[in-house]
């Protein structure tokens, strides 16, 4: 029974005992204690289905109604998922949560009917609202919110009244399950089967380190375990690499980290003795490959 | 008397090859009906159909009409299941269809769907059922993944087009791009741009390789650049690209590569792609602007400001732009003074929420206007617009036949005046005669639809949200377009008044579709009961919602009494969606739950 402790909100694919720890989860970010990945495919479309509601539904669940009169007061709060609701915890994603959302907004709307008041750049939730407007693809609507969450990171100087505005959408972002992920590969050597990490939930090379000897503690001798991260980084026989866009293999940690994720395509984890002569078989590995290539086009 | 009996005996096959000059579908339409045994020889030696509605006819007795049919172009779901208003699992399934021309027709060489539904097992029939199957084309359509790709690949002998815009592809792996045989050669056009998941680099380099009739090649976002510049110098006869990613490191080999390759294609007329393009990367494409008809940076949120004037500059042949509204009204003045030729322009949104410093206003679409007098397709997003600048706009550019403009918030008025936007959009109307498509947003009263109905006697489709007072409103459009196919509304106070102005209308339209109006259950049973040879389609999501509940076990019990059956419930109920369309077909027989054909 091993627990696992986190200080960044990293999903965790092999973490069987998330319900433990899930205070240490950031729970605004809607992240889901599930690992059903059913309630993530299912959880957008259902609630934009909820939001289109015309009337007041006549004959709503008894905790729809309840959490109507509370959400009133706390529209787009998401803490009220976890204080308010009778049962305790509850899925973020789950039919009562979505329903208190839709009932929050619907609430929300009906307080402010006016959409074109000035307060527009304060409240900017207002626009998400309306299903179905404005009227684009969702394959351009992800685009621009992936845009947003990326301005969001890179410029954290501006004046307050934005960085809440680009916050918020930046919430919203991730309520709408549009946050942009980078799921590389990770190949462990010696092991045909490899794993894949999401790069964007770290924001750091530690964050980073601890989730893949978390990922592969499993693959590891017991020796080699250790939750301390220095002592790790010294007595290990293993190093980690990456494979850039030009296909090069370089070790991690020398560019800062969101220069690392721009170029980074795939990880490894090799043991450090044999990495120079790993070296020495990829060139040769290349130069197969291109000739093989060449032989084709020349057909 | 004599020139009588000549007539009579008229051969077949004269009259058969003057219809061969008949390719407009309405005149071959025509034609059949002039008397059987025209209708005998048109149907026989029919090659493409165009079905605008999936259901306006069913599958097996169009294939039973036309054994002849080469060409197939089929539509499906409304226009409004783009913006998510349509539930999934509404229909628009495309395996009938492919059943029914696998018994019938069995020279089947293209079909083009679009908003429909295809399974994989769909993709096998399809290749296997047709021998001379050579072109797929599919638009905003869902349903199948790539294992689907790859059976149309392995299968398909001479396949020359695999045109996939704009779909929701399951991802199953990059292996369907192996799966063209060695042999395949004849690829003209492959477009992959919609695939969000990884793509074997290798295959797509032999595939190119081995296909030196390719024209148009668009790839996805995990392409690199490098592999860009592999292909680029394999094919430099290429008129249509669209790129992967260029993201690129201004010293890499790839780059350089990049460089070299493009200035080789003399052909290259048409660019997209443009994902996370770095500045540098526009640099490589600096040669070939000056012979570009078409552009599409709308997925290029990273080109802006002074890189977009850089590389807008050159383009002085552009008949087609696409780009998102970071390029800001000095972007669009640059356009004006640089592409004369433009014809159509779509600028999509890049921020939903707040107008910020380097968004498009009306100011943009008038410098737009000023310097582009060809401009006839428009399609705008922005944030505030002006009845001024809509005069001027129609002024300097008389020729529109689409104009879209879409007003981020719903019921904004004019800014400068705080009037409705009628004037505007009538001043629109008034002055394009030739206006087949119309979108209008903003603050809007019933004067606007008395303008359309007046004046825009060429206009075949409009789409309405958040507009009109009273049932007048949508009346004037009823009346007054002769030439009306679809109707879309969302959001607008028309009610039963409205619907019932004209019901013989309909079965001049394709469609209409109706959101958040004010129609009720009454009004559609009505229109339902007056009308036979309409299928009066109402969209009710209670149902799904409580099947969901059940299913998920959650533990309070929501109450059944919204009805199950749509005769038990009281008649003054709103209705949510309604799709009203002219068929022959009957009622649908693949309707989900919640669609209830009245």
């Amino acid at each position: 029974m091993k627990t696992i402790q986190f200080e960044t909100p990293a999903r965790q694919e092999n973490a069987p005992m998330m319900h433990e720890s899930v205070n240490h989860l950031d729970l605004s970010l809607g992240i889901s204690s599930s690992n059903d990945a059913c309630n993530y495919k299912n959880a957008p479309k259902t609630a934009k289905r909820m939001i289109s509601f015309q009337t007041e539904p006549v004959d709503a669940s008894p905790a729809y109604k309840k959490c109507v009169s509370v959400s009133s007061r706390m529209a787009f709060d998401y803490s009220y998922l976890f204080s308010h609701c009778p049962t305790g915890f509850v899925d973020p994603w789950s039919l009562a949560a979505r329903q208190q959302k839709a009932a929050a907004e619907q609430a929300h709307l009906k307080a402010n009917p006016n959409p074109t008041s000035s307060k527009i750049a304060m409240e900017p939730q207002q626009a998400p609202v309306v299903v179905g407007w404005p009227p684009i693809r969702s394959s351009r609507k992800s685009l621009i919110n992936q845009n947003l969450t990326k301005s969001c990171t890179i410029d954290g100087k501006d004046s307050t009244l934005k960085s809440e505005k680009l916050a918020e959408t930046k919430d919203a972002a991730i309520r709408l399950e549009l946050r942009p992920t980078l799921y590389v590969k990770v190949n462990m050597e010696g092991f045909s089967v490899g794993r894949k990490i999401d790069l964007s939930a770290h924001n750091s090379y530690e964050s980073l380190s601890r989730a893949l000897q978390n990922m592969f503690c499993n693959f590891l001798s017991n020796k080699l375990i250790s939750k301390d991260a220095h002592a790790n980084a010294n007595n290990s026989e293993f190093i980690l690499l990456y494979e850039d866009y030009e296909g090069d293999k370089i070790l991690v940690g020398d560019v800062p980290w969101e220069l690392f994720l721009k170029s980074v395509k795939r990880l490894y984890i090799t043991r450090h003795s044999s990495a120079q002569e790993k070296a020495g078989d990829g060139i040769k590995d290349s130069q197969k490959e291109e000739t093989n290539h060449l032989n084709d086009c020349s057909n | 008397m004599k020139v009588q009996s000549a007539m009579f005996y008229f051969p077949e096959e004269v009259i058969e090859h003057i219809f061969s000059f008949l390719t407009h579908h309405p005149d071959r339409n025509t034609v059949s009906t002039v008397c059987k045994a025209w209708y005998k020889i048109e149907r026989l030696s029919r090659r493409e159909v165009f079905v605008g509605n999936c259901y306006a006819i069913r599958p097996d007795r169009a294939a039973a009409r036309f054994p002849g049919l080469r060409s197939l172009t089929l539509k499906g779901k409304p226009h409004f299941a783009d913006f998510d208003l349509v539930p999934p699992d509404w229909g628009g399934l495309a395996g009938p269809w492919i059943e029914a021309m696998a018994r019938s027709c069995p020279n089947l060489e293209e079909l083009r769907m679009k908003r429909m539904v295809v399974s994989d097992e769909s993709l096998e029939l399809l290749v296997h059922a047709f021998p001379n199957f050579k072109a797929l084309v599919l638009v905003s359509c869902e349903g199948f993944s790539t294992d689907g790709l790859a059976a149309v690949a392995r299968s398909c002998k001479s396949l020359r087009e695999l045109d996939l815009q704009e779909n929701e592809i399951e991802d199953r792996g990059p292996r369907w791009l192996n799966s063209f045989p060695d042999m395949c050669t004849s690829l003209v056009s492959l477009n992959f741009a919609c695939l969000k998941g990884e793509v074997n680099l290798k295959s797509l380099e032999r595939l190119v390789c081995r296909s030196p009739n390719l024209k148009c090649l668009r790839l996805n976002r995990a392409v690199p650049v490098e592999t860009l510049a592999k292909i680029m110098n394999q094919c430099p006869n290429l008129e249509d690209l669209g790129t992967g990613s260029l993201l690129a490191d201004q010293f890499s080999e790839a780059y350089v590569s990049l460089i070299s390759a493009l200035q080789k294609c003399k052909k290259l007329r048409c660019l997209s792609g443009f994902w996370d393009a770095s500045p540098l990367c526009l640099l490589a494409v600096y040669p070939i602007c000056a012979n570009l008809t078409g552009l599409n940076l709308s997925y290029a949120p990273t080109v802006q400001g002074q890189d977009f004037i850089n590389l807008i500059q050159h383009c002085v042949k552009l008949l087609r732009l696409w780009v998102l509204d970071s390029v800001g009204d000095k972007g669009l003045a640059v356009v004006a003074s640089a592409c004369k030729e433009l014809q159509e322009l779509r600028v999509f949104p890049s921020d939903l929420f707040a107008a910020g410093p380097a968004t498009v206003t009306e100011e943009g679409l008038v410098a737009i206007s000023t310097g582009c007098p060809k401009l006839n397709s428009l399609l705008y997003f922005c944030h505030s617009m002006t009845n001024s600048a809509l005069i001027t706009v129609s002024k300097n550019c008389p020729n529109f036949t689409r104009f879209r403009l879409c007003i981020l918030e719903p019921r904004k008025p004019d800014p400068a005046t705080n009037e409705p936007l009628d004037e505007g959009f009538g001043a629109v109307v008034k002055t394009c005669k030739n206006l087949r498509r119309f979108s209008i947003s903003g603050l809007l009263t019933d004067q606007v639809f008395y303008y359309i109905g007046k004046y825009a006697k060429a206009l075949e489709m409009l789409s309405i949200a958040f507009a009109g007072d009273t049932d007048q409103g949508m009346t004037y459009v009823l009346n007054g377009c002769k030439n009306l196919r679809k109707l879309e509304i969302r959001d607008c106070p028309f009610g039963d008044g409205a619907l019932l102005a004209d019901v013989t209308k309909y079965e001049t339209m394709r469609s209409l579709w109706m959101s958040s109006c004010d129609i009720s259950l009454r009004g559609c049973k009505a229109l339902a009961t007056k009308m036979p040879s309409l299928n009066v389609e109402i969209i009710n999501e209670w149902e799904a919602e409580m099947e969901e509940n059940l299913n998920n076990g959650v533990a309070e019990v929501i109450s059944n009494n919204n009805n199950k059956h749509i005769n038990n419930g009281n008649d003054e109920r709103k209705v949510e969606k309604l799709y009203v369309y002219r068929t022959v077909g009957g009622p649908r027989t693949d309707a989900p739950d919640f669609v209830w054909t009245l």
